[in-house]
Protein backbone atom coordinates (compact mmCIF):
# COMPACT_ATOMS: atom_id res chain seq x y z
CA UNK A 1 0.00 0.00 0.00
CA UNK A 2 2.73 2.47 0.91
CA UNK A 3 4.61 1.99 -2.37
CA UNK A 4 1.04 2.95 -4.30
CA UNK A 5 0.64 5.81 -2.61
CA UNK A 6 3.89 6.92 -2.99
CA UNK A 7 3.16 6.61 -6.71
CA UNK A 8 0.10 8.09 -6.72
CA UNK A 9 2.39 11.13 -4.78
CA UNK A 10 4.66 11.01 -7.31
CA UNK A 11 2.54 11.15 -10.03
CA UNK A 12 1.01 14.13 -8.69
CA UNK A 13 4.34 15.46 -8.27
CA UNK A 14 4.91 15.01 -11.85
CA UNK A 15 1.59 16.94 -13.01
CA UNK A 16 2.66 19.73 -10.59
CA UNK A 17 6.05 20.48 -12.23
CA UNK A 18 4.91 19.67 -15.67
CA UNK A 19 1.46 20.49 -16.12
CA UNK A 20 1.04 23.39 -19.09
CA UNK A 21 -1.65 25.80 -19.95
CA UNK A 22 -1.52 27.01 -23.25
CA UNK A 23 -4.17 28.78 -25.83
CA UNK A 24 -4.05 30.34 -28.99
CA UNK A 25 -5.51 32.35 -31.67
CA UNK A 26 -4.83 33.00 -35.80
CA UNK A 27 -4.56 35.55 -36.93
CA UNK A 28 -3.62 38.02 -33.84
CA UNK A 29 -4.65 40.64 -35.97
CA UNK A 30 -7.47 41.27 -38.88
CA UNK A 31 -7.83 44.71 -40.52
CA UNK A 32 -11.13 45.32 -42.74
CA UNK A 33 -11.38 48.11 -45.16
CA UNK A 34 -13.73 51.09 -43.74
CA UNK A 35 -16.81 51.01 -45.37
CA UNK A 36 -19.50 52.79 -42.55
CA UNK A 37 -22.75 51.36 -41.84
CA UNK A 38 -21.64 48.05 -43.23
CA UNK A 39 -22.26 44.79 -41.08
CA UNK A 40 -19.21 42.76 -40.92
CA UNK A 41 -18.84 38.94 -40.05
CA UNK A 42 -15.53 38.45 -39.28
CA UNK A 43 -13.88 34.68 -38.32
CA UNK A 44 -10.72 33.60 -36.24
CA UNK A 45 -9.54 30.30 -35.04
CA UNK A 46 -9.22 29.04 -31.03
CA UNK A 47 -6.05 26.89 -30.66
CA UNK A 48 -6.07 24.14 -28.16
CA UNK A 49 -2.72 23.01 -28.88
CA UNK A 50 -2.60 20.67 -25.30
CA UNK A 51 -5.25 18.76 -26.76
CA UNK A 52 -7.51 18.97 -23.73
CA UNK A 53 -10.74 19.58 -22.63
CA UNK A 54 -10.92 23.61 -22.11
CA UNK A 55 -13.05 26.38 -21.73
CA UNK A 56 -12.65 29.59 -23.16
CA UNK A 57 -15.00 32.79 -22.21
CA UNK A 58 -14.81 35.75 -24.92
CA UNK A 59 -15.04 39.27 -23.78
CA UNK A 60 -13.96 42.68 -26.49
CA UNK A 61 -12.43 46.11 -25.54
CA UNK A 62 -10.65 48.97 -27.02
CA UNK A 63 -12.06 51.60 -28.95
CA UNK A 64 -14.45 49.46 -31.52
CA UNK A 65 -15.62 47.56 -28.50
CA UNK A 66 -19.07 49.07 -28.82
CA UNK A 67 -19.02 47.94 -32.50
CA UNK A 68 -18.81 44.20 -31.86
CA UNK A 69 -21.29 41.58 -31.41
CA UNK A 70 -19.87 38.62 -29.99
CA UNK A 71 -22.37 36.18 -31.48
CA UNK A 72 -20.77 33.17 -28.49
CA UNK A 73 -19.40 33.86 -25.61
CA UNK A 74 -18.43 30.36 -24.07
CA UNK A 75 -17.14 27.74 -25.69
CA UNK A 76 -15.99 24.44 -24.40
CA UNK A 77 -12.98 22.32 -26.56
CA UNK A 78 -12.79 19.08 -25.76
CA UNK A 79 -9.58 16.55 -25.77
CA UNK A 80 -8.80 16.11 -29.73
CA UNK A 81 -10.29 19.39 -30.92
CA UNK A 82 -7.30 21.24 -31.98
CA UNK A 83 -8.83 24.39 -33.07
CA UNK A 84 -12.53 25.80 -33.55
CA UNK A 85 -13.66 29.13 -35.51
CA UNK A 86 -15.03 31.50 -33.80
CA UNK A 87 -16.91 34.26 -35.52
CA UNK A 88 -18.27 37.68 -34.50
CA UNK A 89 -20.27 40.56 -35.88
CA UNK A 90 -18.81 43.98 -36.52
CA UNK A 91 -21.29 47.10 -37.34
CA UNK A 92 -18.74 49.60 -38.72
CA UNK A 93 -20.03 52.86 -37.42
CA UNK A 94 -19.82 55.81 -39.82
CA UNK A 95 -18.56 58.06 -37.33
CA UNK A 96 -14.53 56.51 -36.99
CA UNK A 97 -11.97 59.59 -36.98
CA UNK A 98 -9.13 58.81 -39.58
CA UNK A 99 -6.84 56.73 -38.67
CA UNK A 100 -6.17 53.19 -37.02
CA UNK A 101 -9.31 52.08 -35.09
CA UNK A 102 -9.05 48.66 -33.01
CA UNK A 103 -11.03 46.38 -31.02
CA UNK A 104 -9.72 43.38 -28.79
CA UNK A 105 -10.88 40.17 -28.34
CA UNK A 106 -10.08 38.51 -25.52
CA UNK A 107 -9.57 34.61 -25.31
CA UNK A 108 -9.78 33.56 -21.47
CA UNK A 109 -8.86 30.16 -20.47
CA UNK A 110 -10.82 29.20 -17.63
CA UNK A 111 -9.34 27.53 -14.82
CA UNK A 112 -10.64 24.45 -14.78
CA UNK A 113 -10.99 22.88 -11.39
CA UNK A 114 -12.29 19.30 -11.90
CA UNK A 115 -8.50 18.15 -12.86
CA UNK A 116 -6.71 19.28 -15.88
CA UNK A 117 -3.78 20.50 -16.12
CA UNK A 118 -4.90 24.40 -15.78
CA UNK A 119 -5.94 23.65 -11.79
CA UNK A 120 -2.24 22.49 -11.16
CA UNK A 121 -0.90 25.73 -13.04
CA UNK A 122 -3.08 28.17 -11.27
CA UNK A 123 -2.74 31.43 -13.46
CA UNK A 124 -5.21 32.21 -16.18
CA UNK A 125 -3.77 32.60 -19.25
CA UNK A 126 -5.73 34.54 -22.08
CA UNK A 127 -4.57 35.56 -25.74
CA UNK A 128 -5.98 38.35 -27.82
CA UNK A 129 -6.94 38.54 -32.02
CA UNK A 130 -7.20 42.19 -32.89
CA UNK A 131 -9.70 43.75 -35.29
CA UNK A 132 -8.17 47.12 -37.25
CA UNK A 133 -10.11 49.45 -39.02
CA UNK A 134 -8.33 52.03 -41.13
CA UNK A 135 -10.27 54.82 -42.28
CA UNK A 136 -8.56 57.51 -44.63
CA UNK A 137 -7.89 60.21 -43.78
CA UNK A 138 -9.26 63.37 -46.15
CA UNK A 139 -7.09 64.72 -48.89
CA UNK A 140 -3.62 63.62 -49.52
CA UNK A 141 -2.33 61.47 -46.49
CA UNK A 142 0.47 59.08 -46.45
CA UNK A 143 2.52 57.58 -44.12
CA UNK A 144 6.49 55.74 -45.27
CA UNK A 145 9.20 53.77 -43.51
CA UNK A 146 12.66 53.69 -44.49
CA UNK A 147 15.18 50.25 -45.03
CA UNK A 148 18.55 50.29 -45.61
CA UNK A 149 20.17 47.28 -46.37
CA UNK A 150 23.67 47.44 -45.72
CA UNK A 151 26.82 46.91 -48.15
CA UNK A 152 30.45 46.61 -48.83
CA UNK A 153 32.36 49.43 -49.72
CA UNK A 154 32.07 50.35 -53.21
CA UNK A 155 28.85 48.26 -53.29
CA UNK A 156 25.41 48.84 -53.85
CA UNK A 157 23.24 50.11 -50.65
CA UNK A 158 19.68 49.36 -51.26
CA UNK A 159 17.42 52.29 -49.81
CA UNK A 160 13.42 50.82 -49.96
CA UNK A 161 11.46 53.07 -48.59
CA UNK A 162 7.73 51.79 -48.64
CA UNK A 163 5.02 54.68 -49.00
CA UNK A 164 1.29 53.70 -48.35
CA UNK A 165 -1.39 56.03 -49.35
CA UNK A 166 -3.83 56.57 -46.53
CA UNK A 167 -5.56 59.21 -47.57
CA UNK A 168 -8.67 59.47 -49.77
CA UNK A 169 -7.25 60.97 -52.89
CA UNK A 170 -4.04 59.26 -55.18
CA UNK A 171 -1.15 60.75 -54.92
CA UNK A 172 0.64 61.34 -57.93
CA UNK A 173 3.96 62.03 -57.20
CA UNK A 174 5.75 60.53 -54.70
CA UNK A 175 9.77 60.89 -54.76
CA UNK A 176 12.51 61.24 -52.27
CA UNK A 177 15.49 63.19 -51.39
CA UNK A 178 18.13 60.95 -49.18
CA UNK A 179 21.13 63.02 -47.76
CA UNK A 180 24.02 60.69 -46.66
CA UNK A 181 25.80 62.10 -43.58
CA UNK A 182 29.36 60.63 -42.07
CA UNK A 183 29.83 60.46 -38.04
CA UNK A 184 31.56 63.60 -38.09
CA UNK A 185 27.92 65.10 -39.45
CA UNK A 186 29.49 65.79 -43.21
CA UNK A 187 27.28 65.34 -45.98
CA UNK A 188 29.51 63.11 -48.16
CA UNK A 189 26.48 62.33 -51.01
CA UNK A 190 22.89 63.15 -52.14
CA UNK A 191 20.60 61.79 -54.48
CA UNK A 192 16.50 61.93 -55.49
CA UNK A 193 14.84 58.41 -55.89
CA UNK A 194 12.31 58.20 -59.15
CA UNK A 195 8.98 59.31 -59.12
CA UNK A 196 6.13 57.29 -58.60
CA UNK A 197 2.17 56.99 -58.14
CA UNK A 198 0.55 55.56 -55.15
CA UNK A 199 -3.07 54.91 -55.39
CA UNK A 200 -5.65 54.92 -52.70
CA UNK A 201 -5.20 52.91 -50.31
CA UNK A 202 -2.19 50.99 -51.69
CA UNK A 203 1.04 50.51 -50.46
CA UNK A 204 4.01 50.85 -53.03
CA UNK A 205 8.25 51.11 -52.59
CA UNK A 206 10.08 53.47 -53.79
CA UNK A 207 13.82 51.94 -54.30
CA UNK A 208 17.39 53.10 -54.78
CA UNK A 209 20.64 51.49 -55.08
CA UNK A 210 23.31 53.64 -53.86
CA UNK A 211 26.79 53.20 -54.64
CA UNK A 212 28.92 53.08 -51.49
CA UNK A 213 32.21 54.84 -52.39
CA UNK A 214 32.85 55.95 -49.13
CA UNK A 215 35.00 54.76 -46.38
CA UNK A 216 33.89 51.75 -44.29
CA UNK A 217 31.99 53.26 -41.24
CA UNK A 218 28.72 54.44 -39.90
CA UNK A 219 26.37 56.77 -41.66
CA UNK A 220 23.04 58.40 -41.37
CA UNK A 221 20.63 58.60 -43.83
CA UNK A 222 18.58 61.70 -43.66
CA UNK A 223 15.26 60.93 -46.32
CA UNK A 224 12.94 63.70 -46.83
CA UNK A 225 9.21 61.78 -48.83
CA UNK A 226 7.56 64.51 -51.17
CA UNK A 227 4.55 63.69 -52.02
CA UNK A 228 2.17 66.28 -53.90
CA UNK A 229 3.59 69.01 -51.88
CA UNK A 230 3.60 67.04 -48.66
CA UNK A 231 7.29 65.74 -46.97
CA UNK A 232 7.47 63.19 -44.67
CA UNK A 233 10.97 63.30 -42.64
CA UNK A 234 12.88 59.89 -42.03
CA UNK A 235 15.78 59.05 -40.70
CA UNK A 236 17.98 55.73 -39.75
CA UNK A 237 21.91 54.72 -39.54
CA UNK A 238 23.58 52.61 -40.84
CA UNK A 239 26.66 50.65 -42.26
CA UNK A 240 29.47 50.52 -45.26
CA UNK A 241 31.28 47.68 -45.13
CA UNK A 242 30.69 46.07 -41.31
CA UNK A 243 28.71 43.59 -42.79
CA UNK A 244 32.10 42.15 -41.83
CA UNK A 245 31.72 37.98 -42.07
CA UNK A 246 31.02 36.36 -44.74
CA UNK A 247 30.19 32.30 -44.94
CA UNK A 248 32.18 31.23 -48.11
CA UNK A 249 31.69 27.28 -47.82
CA UNK A 250 29.95 24.64 -45.35
CA UNK A 251 32.03 21.00 -46.56
CA UNK A 252 30.16 17.93 -44.36
CA UNK A 253 32.82 15.43 -45.15
CA UNK A 254 31.47 11.29 -45.10
CA UNK A 255 28.23 12.24 -43.34
CA UNK A 256 25.82 8.93 -42.42
CA UNK A 257 22.42 9.65 -41.39
CA UNK A 258 22.37 8.73 -37.25
CA UNK A 259 25.68 9.39 -36.72
CA UNK A 260 27.67 12.70 -35.68
CA UNK A 261 28.49 14.76 -38.66
CA UNK A 262 31.02 17.98 -38.65
CA UNK A 263 30.46 20.87 -40.21
CA UNK A 264 33.65 22.73 -41.44
CA UNK A 265 32.62 26.34 -42.16
CA UNK A 266 34.64 28.81 -43.86
CA UNK A 267 34.49 32.29 -42.44
CA UNK A 268 35.92 35.40 -44.08
CA UNK A 269 36.42 38.71 -42.15
CA UNK A 270 36.24 40.74 -45.10
CA UNK A 271 36.76 44.00 -42.65
CA UNK A 272 39.51 45.61 -41.60
CA UNK A 273 39.71 44.79 -37.92
CA UNK A 274 40.07 41.81 -35.95
CA UNK A 275 37.33 40.26 -34.86
CA UNK A 276 36.93 38.10 -31.49
CA UNK A 277 35.30 35.63 -30.04
CA UNK A 278 33.47 34.32 -33.03
CA UNK A 279 31.67 31.01 -32.89
CA UNK A 280 28.94 29.57 -35.06
CA UNK A 281 25.82 28.06 -34.67
CA UNK A 282 23.31 26.06 -36.50
CA UNK A 283 20.33 25.04 -35.43
CA UNK A 284 17.77 22.99 -37.17
CA UNK A 285 13.69 23.25 -37.24
CA UNK A 286 10.71 20.74 -37.70
CA UNK A 287 7.73 21.93 -39.97
CA UNK A 288 6.08 23.93 -37.18
CA UNK A 289 9.37 25.56 -36.32
CA UNK A 290 10.59 23.84 -33.20
CA UNK A 291 14.07 23.42 -32.75
CA UNK A 292 15.25 20.08 -33.31
CA UNK A 293 18.92 20.76 -32.87
CA UNK A 294 21.35 23.62 -31.66
CA UNK A 295 25.14 23.00 -31.77
CA UNK A 296 27.84 25.57 -31.61
CA UNK A 297 31.30 25.65 -32.28
CA UNK A 298 34.44 26.40 -29.91
CA UNK A 299 35.09 30.47 -30.04
CA UNK A 300 37.66 31.57 -32.41
CA UNK A 301 39.26 34.74 -33.60
CA UNK A 302 39.85 35.88 -37.04
CA UNK A 303 42.42 38.57 -38.24
CA UNK A 304 41.30 41.30 -40.54
CA UNK A 305 40.84 40.14 -44.23
CA UNK A 306 41.63 35.87 -43.58
CA UNK A 307 39.22 33.15 -43.52
CA UNK A 308 38.76 30.92 -40.80
CA UNK A 309 37.30 26.97 -40.21
CA UNK A 310 34.75 26.98 -37.55
CA UNK A 311 33.85 23.07 -37.06
CA UNK A 312 30.11 22.29 -35.55
CA UNK A 313 28.92 18.76 -34.89
CA UNK A 314 25.91 17.60 -35.06
CA UNK A 315 24.44 13.90 -33.63
CA UNK A 316 22.03 13.06 -36.16
CA UNK A 317 20.48 10.19 -34.51
CA UNK A 318 16.75 10.66 -34.52
CA UNK A 319 16.51 12.49 -37.58
CA UNK A 320 14.86 10.77 -40.98
CA UNK A 321 15.60 11.97 -44.39
CA UNK A 322 13.96 14.81 -45.81
CA UNK A 323 13.80 18.70 -45.88
CA UNK A 324 14.34 20.69 -42.80
CA UNK A 325 14.75 24.50 -42.43
CA UNK A 326 18.06 25.86 -40.58
CA UNK A 327 19.07 28.90 -39.45
CA UNK A 328 23.23 29.80 -39.60
CA UNK A 329 24.24 32.41 -36.69
CA UNK A 330 27.77 33.60 -36.60
CA UNK A 331 28.17 35.32 -33.34
CA UNK A 332 30.27 37.72 -31.80
CA UNK A 333 30.25 40.12 -28.87
CA UNK A 334 26.69 41.36 -28.95
CA UNK A 335 26.44 41.16 -32.48
CA UNK A 336 24.71 37.69 -34.45
CA UNK A 337 24.36 37.29 -37.97
CA UNK A 338 21.39 35.24 -39.18
CA UNK A 339 21.81 33.06 -42.73
CA UNK A 340 18.84 31.08 -42.68
CA UNK A 341 19.21 27.45 -44.93
CA UNK A 342 17.61 24.51 -45.89
CA UNK A 343 19.18 21.20 -45.06
CA UNK A 344 17.64 18.27 -47.51
CA UNK A 345 18.83 15.29 -46.25
CA UNK A 346 19.53 11.88 -47.26
CA UNK A 347 21.20 8.82 -46.22
CA UNK A 348 24.81 9.55 -47.38
CA UNK A 349 24.35 13.27 -48.14
CA UNK A 350 23.39 16.83 -46.46
CA UNK A 351 22.80 19.61 -48.53
CA UNK A 352 22.83 22.85 -47.48
CA UNK A 353 20.59 25.67 -49.48
CA UNK A 354 20.67 28.86 -48.61
CA UNK A 355 20.39 32.74 -50.09
CA UNK A 356 22.26 33.20 -53.00
CA UNK A 357 24.11 29.82 -52.96
CA UNK A 358 24.23 26.25 -53.03
CA UNK A 359 25.92 24.65 -50.68
CA UNK A 360 26.98 20.89 -50.59
CA UNK A 361 28.72 18.04 -49.47
CA UNK A 362 28.77 16.51 -52.38
CA UNK A 363 29.86 17.42 -55.72
CA UNK A 364 26.88 20.06 -57.27
CA UNK A 365 24.46 18.29 -59.35
CA UNK A 366 24.27 21.83 -61.33
CA UNK A 367 24.50 22.57 -64.48
CA UNK A 368 21.41 19.80 -65.74
CA UNK A 369 19.69 23.72 -66.22
CA UNK A 370 23.00 24.69 -68.45
CA UNK A 371 22.66 21.50 -70.43
CA UNK A 372 19.21 21.96 -70.96
CA UNK A 373 19.13 25.49 -72.13
CA UNK A 374 22.19 24.31 -74.77
CA UNK A 375 19.99 21.43 -75.91
CA UNK A 376 16.93 23.89 -76.71
CA UNK A 377 18.73 26.58 -78.06
CA UNK A 378 20.33 23.75 -80.93
CA UNK A 379 16.90 22.36 -81.27
CA UNK A 380 16.08 26.17 -82.03
CA UNK A 381 18.86 27.03 -84.51
CA UNK A 382 18.78 23.65 -86.20
CA UNK A 383 14.99 24.64 -86.36
CA UNK A 384 15.68 27.82 -87.91
CA UNK A 385 18.14 26.42 -90.12
CA UNK A 386 16.21 23.37 -91.63
CA UNK A 387 13.34 26.50 -92.58
CA UNK A 388 15.92 28.71 -93.97
CA UNK A 389 17.56 25.87 -96.33
CA UNK A 390 14.37 24.31 -97.21
CA UNK A 391 12.16 27.41 -98.30
CA UNK A 392 15.15 29.78 -99.19
CA UNK A 393 17.11 27.43 -100.95
CA UNK A 394 15.79 23.47 -101.84
CA UNK A 395 12.03 24.66 -102.67
CA UNK A 396 12.77 26.76 -105.12
CA UNK A 397 15.45 24.73 -106.99
CA UNK A 398 13.08 21.76 -106.59
CA UNK A 399 9.96 23.87 -107.93
CA UNK A 400 12.00 24.55 -111.05
CA UNK A 401 12.66 20.91 -111.49
CA UNK A 402 9.19 20.56 -111.29
CA UNK A 403 8.54 23.18 -114.07
CA UNK B 1 10.80 14.02 -111.58
CA UNK B 2 9.60 15.23 -108.40
CA UNK B 3 5.85 16.36 -107.96
CA UNK B 4 4.56 19.40 -106.39
CA UNK B 5 2.78 17.23 -104.01
CA UNK B 6 6.01 16.32 -102.72
CA UNK B 7 7.13 19.51 -102.02
CA UNK B 8 3.78 20.33 -100.84
CA UNK B 9 4.01 17.83 -98.27
CA UNK B 10 7.64 18.54 -97.29
CA UNK B 11 6.00 22.06 -97.01
CA UNK B 12 3.44 20.73 -94.23
CA UNK B 13 6.07 18.27 -92.28
CA UNK B 14 8.60 21.20 -91.75
CA UNK B 15 5.94 23.32 -90.91
CA UNK B 16 3.96 21.41 -88.49
CA UNK B 17 7.35 20.07 -87.05
CA UNK B 18 8.60 23.03 -86.37
CA UNK B 19 4.79 24.32 -84.19
CA UNK B 20 5.52 20.72 -82.69
CA UNK B 21 8.90 21.44 -81.74
CA UNK B 22 8.31 25.19 -80.49
CA UNK B 23 5.74 24.36 -78.49
CA UNK B 24 7.28 21.57 -76.50
CA UNK B 25 9.93 23.96 -76.24
CA UNK B 26 7.58 26.77 -74.79
CA UNK B 27 6.26 24.38 -72.26
CA UNK B 28 9.45 22.79 -71.15
CA UNK B 29 10.89 26.68 -70.77
CA UNK B 30 8.00 27.00 -68.49
CA UNK B 31 8.78 26.78 -64.89
CA UNK B 32 6.47 23.76 -63.06
CA UNK B 33 4.89 25.70 -60.23
CA UNK B 34 3.73 22.88 -58.01
CA UNK B 35 3.54 24.41 -54.25
CA UNK B 36 2.84 26.36 -52.83
CA UNK B 37 -0.69 27.06 -54.34
CA UNK B 38 -1.76 30.48 -55.34
CA UNK B 39 -3.28 32.45 -52.64
CA UNK B 40 -1.98 29.45 -49.71
CA UNK B 41 -2.54 30.65 -46.62
CA UNK B 42 -1.44 29.14 -42.97
CA UNK B 43 -0.18 30.21 -39.86
CA UNK B 44 2.87 27.71 -40.02
CA UNK B 45 5.52 29.70 -41.35
CA UNK B 46 7.54 26.92 -42.99
CA UNK B 47 6.41 26.46 -46.59
CA UNK B 48 7.66 24.14 -48.95
CA UNK B 49 8.41 25.32 -52.12
CA UNK B 50 8.02 22.41 -54.98
CA UNK B 51 8.90 23.36 -58.50
CA UNK B 52 10.62 21.94 -61.67
CA UNK B 53 12.49 23.72 -64.36
CA UNK B 54 13.30 26.72 -62.50
CA UNK B 55 16.69 27.71 -60.58
CA UNK B 56 15.22 30.94 -58.93
CA UNK B 57 12.66 32.31 -56.16
CA UNK B 58 11.82 35.78 -56.20
CA UNK B 59 10.34 36.58 -52.95
CA UNK B 60 8.70 40.08 -51.94
CA UNK B 61 5.95 41.79 -50.04
CA UNK B 62 4.69 43.74 -53.18
CA UNK B 63 3.96 42.41 -56.65
CA UNK B 64 6.04 44.32 -58.30
CA UNK B 65 8.76 42.97 -56.52
CA UNK B 66 10.59 45.96 -55.96
CA UNK B 67 13.04 44.68 -53.45
CA UNK B 68 13.00 40.88 -53.80
CA UNK B 69 14.33 37.85 -51.55
CA UNK B 70 16.27 36.22 -54.21
CA UNK B 71 16.79 32.02 -53.64
CA UNK B 72 19.39 30.49 -55.65
CA UNK B 73 18.00 26.78 -55.57
CA UNK B 74 18.30 24.14 -58.22
CA UNK B 75 15.31 21.52 -55.87
CA UNK B 76 12.46 21.90 -53.70
CA UNK B 77 13.37 23.61 -50.41
CA UNK B 78 11.61 25.26 -47.43
CA UNK B 79 11.41 28.69 -46.42
CA UNK B 80 11.07 30.00 -42.82
CA UNK B 81 9.12 33.08 -43.23
CA UNK B 82 7.18 35.83 -40.65
CA UNK B 83 3.92 36.62 -40.52
CA UNK B 84 2.29 38.96 -43.62
CA UNK B 85 1.55 38.64 -47.18
CA UNK B 86 4.12 37.32 -50.08
CA UNK B 87 4.72 37.58 -53.81
CA UNK B 88 6.53 34.86 -55.36
CA UNK B 89 8.12 33.53 -58.79
CA UNK B 90 10.14 31.18 -60.32
CA UNK B 91 12.42 32.14 -62.81
CA UNK B 92 14.03 29.41 -65.06
CA UNK B 93 14.40 29.86 -68.88
CA UNK B 94 11.56 32.10 -68.27
CA UNK B 95 9.50 33.49 -65.19
CA UNK B 96 6.26 32.09 -63.91
CA UNK B 97 3.21 33.39 -62.95
CA UNK B 98 3.25 35.91 -59.78
CA UNK B 99 1.40 33.71 -57.33
CA UNK B 100 0.60 35.08 -53.62
CA UNK B 101 0.88 33.14 -49.75
CA UNK B 102 -0.30 34.34 -46.90
CA UNK B 103 1.27 33.57 -43.26
CA UNK B 104 -1.56 34.18 -40.45
CA UNK B 105 0.02 35.60 -37.19
CA UNK B 106 -0.23 32.68 -34.74
CA UNK B 107 -0.89 34.25 -31.16
CA UNK B 108 -0.30 31.40 -28.71
CA UNK B 109 0.93 31.34 -24.64
CA UNK B 110 2.38 28.58 -23.07
CA UNK B 111 2.16 29.30 -18.90
CA UNK B 112 3.84 25.96 -16.97
CA UNK B 113 5.10 26.47 -13.44
CA UNK B 114 8.91 27.45 -13.23
CA UNK B 115 11.79 24.61 -11.96
CA UNK B 116 11.63 26.92 -8.80
CA UNK B 117 8.47 26.60 -8.16
CA UNK B 118 8.65 30.63 -7.99
CA UNK B 119 6.35 32.22 -10.46
CA UNK B 120 5.48 31.08 -13.92
CA UNK B 121 7.61 30.30 -17.06
CA UNK B 122 5.78 31.99 -19.54
CA UNK B 123 6.56 30.85 -23.20
CA UNK B 124 5.42 32.37 -26.26
CA UNK B 125 4.76 29.95 -28.49
CA UNK B 126 3.39 31.46 -31.47
CA UNK B 127 5.01 32.96 -34.29
CA UNK B 128 4.93 36.76 -33.94
CA UNK B 129 5.99 39.36 -31.52
CA UNK B 130 4.09 39.39 -27.89
CA UNK B 131 3.12 42.46 -25.79
CA UNK B 132 2.96 39.90 -22.67
CA UNK B 133 0.48 41.75 -19.67
CA UNK B 134 0.83 40.49 -16.47
CA UNK B 135 -1.62 40.87 -13.93
CA UNK B 136 -1.31 40.09 -10.08
CA UNK B 137 -4.56 39.85 -7.52
CA UNK B 138 -6.31 41.63 -10.08
CA UNK B 139 -4.07 44.59 -11.01
CA UNK B 140 -1.76 45.20 -13.85
CA UNK B 141 1.95 44.61 -13.24
CA UNK B 142 4.02 44.90 -15.91
CA UNK B 143 4.01 43.96 -19.80
CA UNK B 144 6.74 42.42 -21.52
CA UNK B 145 7.75 41.44 -25.02
CA UNK B 146 8.69 38.09 -25.83
CA UNK B 147 9.74 36.88 -29.32
CA UNK B 148 8.86 33.76 -30.66
CA UNK B 149 9.86 30.77 -28.91
CA UNK B 150 11.45 32.94 -25.68
CA UNK B 151 10.20 32.37 -22.36
CA UNK B 152 10.80 33.64 -18.76
CA UNK B 153 9.74 33.42 -15.75
CA UNK B 154 7.47 35.65 -14.38
CA UNK B 155 5.40 36.53 -11.09
CA UNK B 156 1.58 36.88 -11.70
CA UNK B 157 -1.54 34.90 -11.56
CA UNK B 158 -2.90 36.39 -15.06
CA UNK B 159 -0.77 36.70 -18.58
CA UNK B 160 -2.25 38.02 -21.30
CA UNK B 161 -0.98 38.01 -24.78
CA UNK B 162 -1.25 40.10 -27.92
CA UNK B 163 0.63 40.92 -31.04
CA UNK B 164 2.89 43.95 -30.41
Amino acid sequence: MRIEKFLVLAMIFIFLVFSVSAIGVTPGKITIDYEPGVQKHVSFKIINSENERIQVVLSKQGDLANAIDLNEREITLSPGQTEREVTYTVNIPSDLSPGSNTAQIVVLQVPNTQGTSEAFVGAAVAVITQLQINVPYPGKYAEAGLNIINAGQGEDAKFVIPVVNKGKADLVDVKAQVDIYNQLNERVDSFTTNSIQVSQGSRKELVYNWKADVPPGRYRAAVALIYDGETINLEKQFNVGVASLEIREIDVKEFNLGQIAKFDMLVENTWSEPIRGLHGQIQIFDSSGEILADFKSAQSDIQPFEKEVLSLFWDSAGFSQGVYSAAIYLNYGDVSSRQDVTFDVSQNDVRITGVGYVISSSPSSGGGSNSLVVILVTVIIVLIIANILWFMVLRKKLHKKVK
Amino acid sequence: MIDKKIIYAIDLVLLLGSLVALFFIAGYAQPLVIAPIDEYSSDNGSVLFSFDNAERIYIDDNAEFSSPEIYDVDDNFVLRLEPGIYYWKAEGLVQSDVRTLTIESRIELRVRESDSGEGYEVVNAGNTVLNVDVYDKGSFSERIILAPYDSEVLRGDKFVGGEA
